[in-house]
C-alpha cells in the first residue's frame, strides 16, 4: 500500500490534466493574425507583425534581436568580445534611426561556456520570451542544439563565428554567416606554410570530428600544391600534455608544424619543439588551437614569441577597415580589436538592413531579402544609415563588409580573408592577410 | 495577450530533470550509492532513443544504426540500453565499496562522453545527431489562444509544448509513483536498510550486493527514460549538452529537496531551476555587462552554502515510516 500516491489521488490528477488539455482546444488560431506576436517580454506585443512602410508607420516598439555566446566560462573571451561589438553595430543603427524607423533591441544571452542544455533553455528563452525576430550567431559547438528552435520558429540566424564546415548543410532561409568557412581557411593554412619557406611540415591534432575533418583537407591539398606531409598525429581531446605527441611528429623531420588541436596542447607542444631544437615560429596555429588564452597559459613569454598563428579575419589593412576600428576602438574603449568583432558588426548591419528592405519583422520575409541587399549589383553601402538612405530612395544595395564583400552563396556562405599573425611576448600582431582574391588564385595555381 | 511558452519550456526541462534527479534519488537518496556519473546514463538513453527513431535519410552522417522507429521504442530502448549500462558498472563496482563505484561511475560518464564524441560513426561525433522525431511533430507551429474569464488578458501557448508537457509529466508522475511503490515495499525497505548499516541488513540473510544492483539499473534506466525525453524534446542531441554540469545539477538539485524523500527532490529541481531562470531576468548593470552572468552560479553556490548551513537534511527531510514514528 502507499501512503502518498493512492489509485483516487492519481485519477484526480489525471482527470486535471485532462480538463486542462480539453480547455486548451477552446479556441485555436495563429496569435499573429489575433493581434498578437512572437512573444515579447510576455504581453502583449508585436514584434512579428507586418509595418505600413518604411519609417514605421507609428509602431515605435523595439525590434528584439539576440545573440547566444559564451559570456562566462570557457570561450568567453571571444563571446564577451562579439556581444561587445553586436551591442556597439545596434547602439549605431538606433542613433541612425533604426530599421523601419524603430529602434533594436539586442538581448544578449550566455550559454555558459558552450553549454548545449543552457543554450537549448536560452534560446527557447529568447524566442519564445523576448520575441527575437533574428539571431546574431551562435557558435559551432552550440549551433546543432539549436537549430530546431531556430528553424521551427523561423527566425534568421547569422552567426559571425561558426566557421566548421560540417554544420553548414543547411544554409538559407534560416542559417547565414558572416566568417569564412574552415574549409577555406585550409588553402590558407598549406599557402602561409608554403609562403614561409617550409617544403614539408607535420600535423598535429586532436581527437575530434572537426580537427580530422581538417587534417585531411590540410593532406589534400598539400598533395597539390607539393607540400609533403611528413605525419599526421592526434592528441586525446582534454590533454593538456602533449610532449610524446610532439617528439613523435618531430622526428620526422618536417619543415614546420600545423597545430589543428586544442588550445590548451599549445604551450606543451611549444615547449616540446624548443626542447627539440626547434624555434617557435616553426609553429603554425590555426584557428581551432589559437587562443589568446595562450599568453597566459606559457611558463614564459619567450615560448609562444615568434610562432605564428591565423583565423578568418577582416582586410585589417583596408582603409574601410582602418576607419571602422578607429570608431570602435573609440566608442567601446578597447585598444585590440578582436577578430570576431567584423564579422559580428557586419551581421548585425545586415540583419537590420534585411528587416527594412522587407518592411516586415516576419522571419520569412526577412529571409527572403538576405540576397537582394547583400549580392545584387546594387549601390555599395557599409553601414546601416548608408544602406536605410539608399533604399528608402528606391535603389537597389549590396552590401560591402568590413570583413569583405558579403555575396552569400548557396549555403549562406561568404568568401572572406585570413590573417596571418606573429606572437609578440603578449599578443598576437597581424604579419598580413591572405584575401579572397589571393585564396582564389592559389585554388587555381593548384587546379583544386 | 500573454505568452506563455517560455514558461511551458521551463516546465518541461524541469520535468525532464525531475526524472533524472529520482532516478539519482533511488541510487543515493535510496541505497546510498554514490554515483558521479549519472550524466552518462542521461546520454546512454538520449542516444539510444536518437538512433532508434532516427530515420537514416536524417543523419547527416553514416551512424552505427538509425532504425525509424516509433518514439515510444526509442523510450523502451533507452531505458534498457541505460540500464544494461548501470548493470554492467554495478556488476564490477558494487562488491568493491562506494569508493570504486563512485569513482566508476565518474570514468563511465567520461568515457562515453569521449567514445561519443570521437568516434563520429557511432553516433556522429561532435556535431551529434539531429532531426531527430518530435512526438505530435504535427502540432509544432501551431498556437492555442485561451480567453480567461474576469477580463483578464488572453493567453496563448504552442500546442506542441503543451502536448510534449503532458507527457513528461505523465511520465514523471509514473516514475514518481514506481519509486514511492518501491520504497514503501519490502525491497525498499531492504535498500534503505542498506543505506544505514548495510552489516546489519546481512546479518538479516539478505543478499546487500544484488538489491544494490537492482536499484542501480532501476536508477540508469529511469536517467534513460529522462536522456529519451530530453532528445527529443529538443530534436538535436550534441556530446556537450552532457557534461559534468548535469551531474552536479542533479546532485544539488536532490540535496537542496532532501535526499531521500520523492517529493523534496522534485521541489528540489523545481527552486533550483526556478531561481536560475529569475536569474536571467536580472538586468545587466550597465559598465558591468558581465557581472550578472558571473554571479549567476555564485548566487546557486551561496543559496547551497546557506542551505548546509541551517537545513542540512534538504528543504524537505525524509519522513520516518509511520509504523516507526
Amino acid at each position: 500500500m502507499v501512503r502518498d500516491v493512492t489509485r483516487r489521488r492519481f485519477v484526480k490528477i489525471g482527470s486535471a490534466g485532462t480538463v486542462i488539455s480539453l480547455a486548451g482546444c477552446t479556441t485555436t488560431e495563429d496569435p499573429e493574425n489575433a493581434g498578437g506576436g512572437g512573444g515579447g517580454n510576455g504581453d502583449d506585443d508585436t514584434a512579428t507583425d507586418t509595418d505600413g512602410g518604411n519609417g514605421g508607420g507609428g509602431n515605435q516598439d523595439p525590434i528584439p534581436i539576440g545573440s547566444l555566446f559564451p559570456l562566462t566560462g570557457f570561450w568567453s573571451e571571444n563571446g564577451t568580445a562579439i556581444r561587445d561589438a553586436v551591442q556597439f553595430t545596434v547602439d549605431e543603427i538606433n542613433d541612425a534611426g533604426g530599421p523601419l524607423g524603430r529602434p533594436l533591441e539586442h538581448i544578449d544571452s550566455d550559454n555558459e561556456g558552450a553549454d548545449a542544455q543552457v543554450a537549448v533553455q536560452r534560446m527557447n528563452q529568447m524566442v519564445s520570451q523576448d520575441g527575437i525576430v533574428g539571431h546574431i550567431g551562435p557558435t559551432s559547438g552550440t549551433l546543432p542544439a539549436v537549430k530546431n528552435i531556430v528553424e521551427e520558429n523561423e527566425v534568421v540566424a547569422i552567426s559571425p563565428a561558426a566557421g566548421t564546415h560540417q554544420l553548414w548543410r543547411e544554409g538559407p532561409p534560416w542559417w547565414w554567416r558572416t566568417v569564412a568557412d574552415d574549409f577555406l581557411e585550409t588553402f590558407a593554412v598549406v599557402k602561409a606554410v608554403q609562403d614561409l619557406g617550409a617544403e614539408s611540415a607535420a600535423i598535429i591534432g586532436v581527437e575530434n570530428q572537426a580537427s580530422k575533418s581538417i587534417n585531411t583537407q590540410i593532406e589534400n591539398i598539400a598533395a597539390d600544391a607539393g607540400l609533403d606531409i611528413t605525419t599526421t598525429v592526434l592528441l586525446p581531446t582534454g590533454q593538456s600534455s602533449a610532449s610524446s605527441t610532439t617528439s613523435q611528429a618531430l622526428s620526422t623531420e618536417p619543415d614546420k608544424l600545423i597545430l589543428t588541436c586544442e588550445n590548451g596542447q599549445v604551450p606543451s607542444i611549444l615547449e616540446t619543439m624548443l626542447q627539440n631544437g626547434y624555434d617557435s615560429s616553426d609553429a603554425l596555429i590555426t584557428s581551432e588551437a589559437r587562443s589568446p588564452d595562450t599568453f597566459n597559459q606559457v611558463s614564459d613569454p619567450q615560448i609562444i614569441e615568434g610562432a605564428w598563428s591565423m583565423s578568418a579575419s577582416a582586410d585589417t589593412e583596408s582603409e574601410k577597415y582602418q576607419n571602422w576600428a578607429e570608431r570602435f576602438k573609440s566608442t567601446t574603449g578597447v585598444d585590440n580589436v578582436h577578430s570576431f568583432a567584423p564579422p559580428a558588426f557586419d551581421a548585425t548591419n545586415v540583419l537590420a538592413l534585411a528587416i527594412h528592405a522587407a518592411d516586415s519583422t516576419a522571419g520569412a520575409d526577412i529571409a527572403d531579402q538576405m540576397r537582394p541587399i547583400t549580392n545584387s549589383p546594387g549601390k555599395k553601402v557599409s553601414t546601416f544609415e548608408a544602406g536605410r538612405d539608399a533604399l528608402d530612395n528606391g535603389e537597389d544595395i549590396n552590401y560591402d563588409g568590413i570583413t569583405g564583400p558579403i555575396n552569400f552563396d548557396e549555403y549562406g556562405n561568404v568568401s572572406g580573408s585570413f590573417a596571418v599573425y606573429q606572437a609578440t611576448e603578449s599578443e598576437w600582431q597581424v604579419d598580413h592577410i591572405i584575401g579572397p582574391q589571393a585564396v582564389r588564385d592559389f585554388q587555381d595555381s593548384i587546379g583544386s | 495577450m500573454i505568452n506563455l511558452n517560455f514558461w511551458l519550456d521551463m516546465a518541461i526541462v524541469v520535468g525532464i530533470y525531475g526524472i533524472l534527479v529520482l532516478g539519482l534519488n533511488l541510487h543515493w537518496g535510496y541505497t546510498g550509492l554514490l554515483n558521479f556519473g549519472h550524466v552518462g546514463f542521461f546520454m546512454v538513453g538520449a542516444y539510444a532513443s536518437a538512433l532508434v527513431t532516427l530515420a537514416p535519410q536524417d543523419a547527416s552522417v553514416e551512424v552505427l544504426f538509425a532504425l525509424d522507429q516509433p518514439i515510444v521504442l526509442g523510450m523502451i530502448a533507452s531505458i534498457v540500453f541505460a540500464g544494461v549500462a548501470g548493470l554492467l558498472i554495478a556488476l564490477p563496482a558494487i562488491r568493491l565499496g562506494e569508493i570504486a563505484l563512485a569513482l566508476l561511475t565518474l570514468a563511465f560518464a567520461s568515457l562515453i562522453h569521449s567514445l561519443i564524441t570521437g568516434e563520429e560513426w557511432l553516433a556522429g561525433g561532435t556535431y551529434g545527431l539531429s532531426n531527430l522525431q518530435k512526438p505530435f511533430g504535427d502540432l509544432i507551429g501551431t498556437s492555442v489562444v485561451l480567453p480567461l474569464p474576469g477580463g483578464l488578458p488572453s493567453v496563448y501557448v504552442n500546442l506542441w509544448s503543451v502536448v510534449y508537457l503532458g507527457v513528461v509529466l505523465g511520465l514523471l508522475l509514473g516514475t514518481y509513483v514506481l519509486i514511492e511503490r518501491l520504497g514503501s515495499s519490502p525491497f525498499g525497505r531492504v535498500l534503505k536498510g542498506i543505506r544505514e548499516d548495510e552489516e546489519v541488513v546481512e546479518i538479516f540473510g539478505k543478499r546487500t550486493s544484488k538489491f544494490k544492483i537492482y536499484s542501480f539499473v532501476i536508477g540508469a534506466g529511469i536517467a534513460g527514460l529522462s536522456g529519451s525525453l530530453w532528445a527529443h524534446y529538443t530534436g538535436a542531441i550534441t556530446p556537450n549538452a552532457f557534461l559534468p554540469t548535469v551531474t552536479f545539477t542533479a546532485w544539488v538539485a536532490m540535496i537542496l529537496g532532501g535526499s531521500g524523500n520523492n517529493r523534496g527532490v522534485l521541489i528540489g529541481a523545481f527552486v533550483l531551476f526556478g531561481s536560475r531562470t529569475m536569474t536571467y531576468f536580472v538586468p545587466d548593470i550597465p559598465g558591468y555587462p558581465n557581472l550578472i552572468p558571473t554571479l549567476r552560479l555564485v548566487i546557486i553556490g551561496v543559496i547551497l552554502i546557506a542551505l548546509m548551513q541551517w537545513k542540512p537534511e534538504g528543504l524537505f527531510s525524509e519522513q520516518p515510516p509511520a509504523h516507526l514514528e
